[in-house]
């Protein structure tokens, strides 16, 4: 049976195409060539996102290693259009844009399993920490650090059975036991933290130099809209910061709230993020909730699970969430992702997911 | 390794197993410095020299316009950086190799064959200001071979220089093209990787300082054992038949959805180069996974298959395929699996 195994070049995807060949499949290599980021010089900082030229060699180390064809897929121009448009754009509305999320919905769970199966692959595979079980469900991660689910709701309910994801079932220090036991070259590498298109972590650069009107600069205003400093581009915050804002105000302030349409950024005390709901747009449902089921919102990844009620909302194709109690620093852009509340706390199943698109 | 066929000889051409013998021969040989007094030393000159007579022959030029470089992009390197520090625009065509393309000021566009314009050319001549023109013999992605002697005729009238890349045609075509600085590649004809050659009419600054080798123009000790190597294989170089580029190219057009580049266009007559309903790069895999290997147009750029330049001068986008062979290759056999690999990647790749 034929695998193809994404491999961005890092220890979690190359143990996945050894684990999978292991097991008997017939794996096939895919690296995905997503965007032209220049390569660190000798003497920079080695960058912590993953997919450059020296992730690429690893992969072919590793591929070499285990014997199977490997191939780079150059995906740029679909990368460019789902995610880093979409990313400026975000910004643009004064959002916080999730690109992670958005790659794996579009990139590598639509365009890259398209892929695999006209290469005659059963199956795609990543080292994404997350589980599907037997009857089809998405399920959180064994190692609860690692636990990916929130990255992954945009996948369509009917390719979850093309989907493997072999890493699912075991720690993080199984898996490096598993490249070292395995000899593979990536089996010390750090974990990629950054967004893989952004090495220096500069988001607000990167929205100035791709987006069209770059007049960003405006107001910080406090809760009353009294002006209490200036910034020079309200795509450079977000929902929650609290470093960085240039205003002293006797007390810590955190944004509360960016208007893009007056370029605002509104700073408050750290109740007014508390907000009793939000209303998601392009929910995914695996399965709508179960009457009386209990149901879990998270909010960011790794994040608190919040339980609450969901109801649809006016407008074709939204959803209402609502806490039973307040949470804090819900984002515009990032998603929401709903866990069924029943059995175990370690073994969450993810019946959906959207995208924020305001608060309550 | 197990069998495989390969199809892209315009990436390198395969090392025929009498070659390989001959180069391990060289190296046992000619183990030693050309520039060196001793008996050794003379024997390895004596081979290097040799080589350049030959070449001299093939070209019809004098030994001493013929320098040896590790390759193409080195020649090309050394005219490009000698016309960079003089006056005037160096003007190419927009389907230059990169080697060539990374110096060019201006491009000249190519019609919708892949042929570049002899008017573009001839206007951009009369308004003065041209200190170089670079156009190559045949284009390594199309296989479209341009119009040489047109060119050389025009640069003359207008008294500037004309560099030609020549890096594609031989061991494919019988190629008597003149130029006032000629690129030539060892590999691309069956040589090792390695070794290649600049001709030309009037001295350059050197390329590499250092050394009294090559006139004073590349200093480096001689390689006489490649270029020995390269002195075997021009002894068996010959044109090739179009018959087999025609049947290929007609099964090709009727079994599958391709559309072949600059198919009315005088080309090279061991590459193909296609358009499919599918993405290029796909094709390349799954005949990979079956043996046969192709490439996506260039094979130049780094980790990646970008989308072709050549195919956008030409007024046309997309991935394609091109498919490229020696004298011995086998196409014919591999002629089914290819049919069979794009119909079945069609019909899933409906998408």
């Amino acid at each position: 049976m034929r695998v193809v195994a994404a491999m961005s070049g890092g220890v979690d995807s190359s143990v996945t195409a050894a684990l999978l060949l292991e097991q008997g499949y017939e794996v096939i290599g895919v690296h995905m060539k997503l965007h032209d980021t220049p390569e660190p010089g000798l003497d920079d900082e080695p960058t912590k996102t993953c997919c450059g030229l020296d992730d690429v060699n690893d992969c072919r180390r590793v591929a070499e290693k285990l014997g199977i064809p490997f191939y780079v897929m150059d995906l740029r121009q679909a990368f460019k259009k789902a995610v880093q448009d979409d990313f400026v754009n975000n910004y643009v509305k004064g959002w916080t844009p999730n690109p992670c999320i958005q790659c794996n919905g579009v990139l590598k769970f639509q365009v890259l399993l398209q892929r695999a199966q006209a290469l005659g692959a059963e199956y795609l595979a990543t080292g994404h920490y997350a589980q599907i079980t037997d009857d089809n469900c998405l399920q959180m991660a064994i190692d609860q650090n690692k636990d990916q689910s929130y990255f992954l709701f945009p996948i369509r309910p009917k390719v979850l059975n093309k989907i493997l994801f072999p890493l699912g079932g075991m720690t993080k220090a199984e898996v490096r036991e598993h490249a070292k036991r395995l000899g593979l070259v990536t089996a010390s590498k750090p974990e990629s933290q950054d967004i893989c298109f952004l090495p220096n972590g500069n988001h607000g650069q990167f929205v100035e130099d791709n987006v069209e009107d770059k007049e960003g600069a405006g107001n910080i205003v406090d809760t009353d809209g009294n002006v209490v400093g200036k910034h020079e581009g309200y795509w450079k915050y977000t929902v929650g910061q609290r470093r960085g804002l240039g205003v002293a105000m006797g007390k810590p302030v955190y944004v509360v709230d960016i208007d893009a349409d007056k370029r605002e950024v509104v700073v408050g005390e750290n109740d007014a993020l508390l907000t009793t709901g939000l209303v998601a747009g392009s929910m995914n449902w695996f399965r709508q909730p179960r009457e009386n089921e209990p149901i879990l919102a998270r909010i960011r990844h790794r994040g608190a699970l919040h339980p609450c009620t969901v109801e649809p909302a006016e407008k074709e194709g939204q959803w209402r969430v609502r806490f039973t109690t307040p949470a804090r620093a819900v984002a515009p852009g990032q998603a929401v992702v709903i866990y069924s509340g029943e059995g175990k706390a370690d073994e969450r199943i993810v019946i959906g997911g959207g995208w924020i698109r305001r608060r309550l | 390794m197990r069998d495989f066929v390969y199809l892209d000889w315009n990436a390198t051409a395969q090392i025929e197993p009498d070659v390989t013998r001959y180069f391990a021969d060289a190296l046992q040989r000619l183990d030693a410095n050309p520039h060196s007094q001793h008996c050794r030393g003379r024997e390895a000159s004596v081979a290097v020299e040799k080589c350049r007579e030959q070449l001299a022959e093939i070209l019809a030029v004098r030994t001493k316009q013929v320098r040896f470089t590790s390759g193409a992009t080195e020649s090309n390197a050394w005219v490009m950086s000698h016309f960079r520090d003089r006056e005037g625009a160096i003007v190419g065509s927009a389907i230059e190799h990169p080697a060539v393309g990374a110096w060019l000021d201006e491009t000249l566009p190519v019609d919708e064959h892949g042929v570049v314009s002899l008017e573009a050319l001839e206007i951009r001549l009369q308004q003065g200001g041209v200190s170089l023109v670079s156009v190559m013999a045949a284009n390594n992605e199309t296989g479209v071979i341009q119009p040489v002697d047109s060119i050389y005729a025009l640069c003359q009238q207008y008294e500037v220089p004309y560099h030609c890349d020549a890096a594609q045609v031989f061991n494919r075509v019988d190629w008597a093209g003149r130029a006032d600085f000629i690129t030539l590649s060892g590999h691309k004809m069956g040589a090792p990787i390695g070794v290649g050659a600049l001709v030309l009419n009037t001295e350059l600054q050197p390329l590499l300082k250092g050394g009294s080798q090559e006139r004073g123009g590349r200093a480096g000790t001689v390689n006489a054992p490649i270029i020995d190597t390269w002195n075997y294989v021009l002894s068996q170089i010959k044109p090739m038949s179009g018959e087999r580029q025609q049947r290929f190219e007609k099964q090709l057009m009727e079994k599958t959805s391709a559309q072949i580049i600059g198919q009315s266009a005088n080309r090279l007559p061991n590459t193909t180069l296609a358009l499919f309903d599918v993405p290029g790069d796909l094709i390349v895999m799954a005949l990979d996974m079956k043996g046969i290997a192709v490439s996506t147009g260039s094979a130049c750029s780094s980790a990646s298959s970008k989308d072709s330049f050549v195919l956008e001068a030409m007024g046309m986008n997309g991935k394609p395929v091109r498919f490229s062979w020696g004298h011995r290759t086998q196409l014919e056999q591999s002629i089914p699996i290819i049919l069979e690999t794009i119909q079945d990647l069609e019909k899933t790749c409906a998408w």
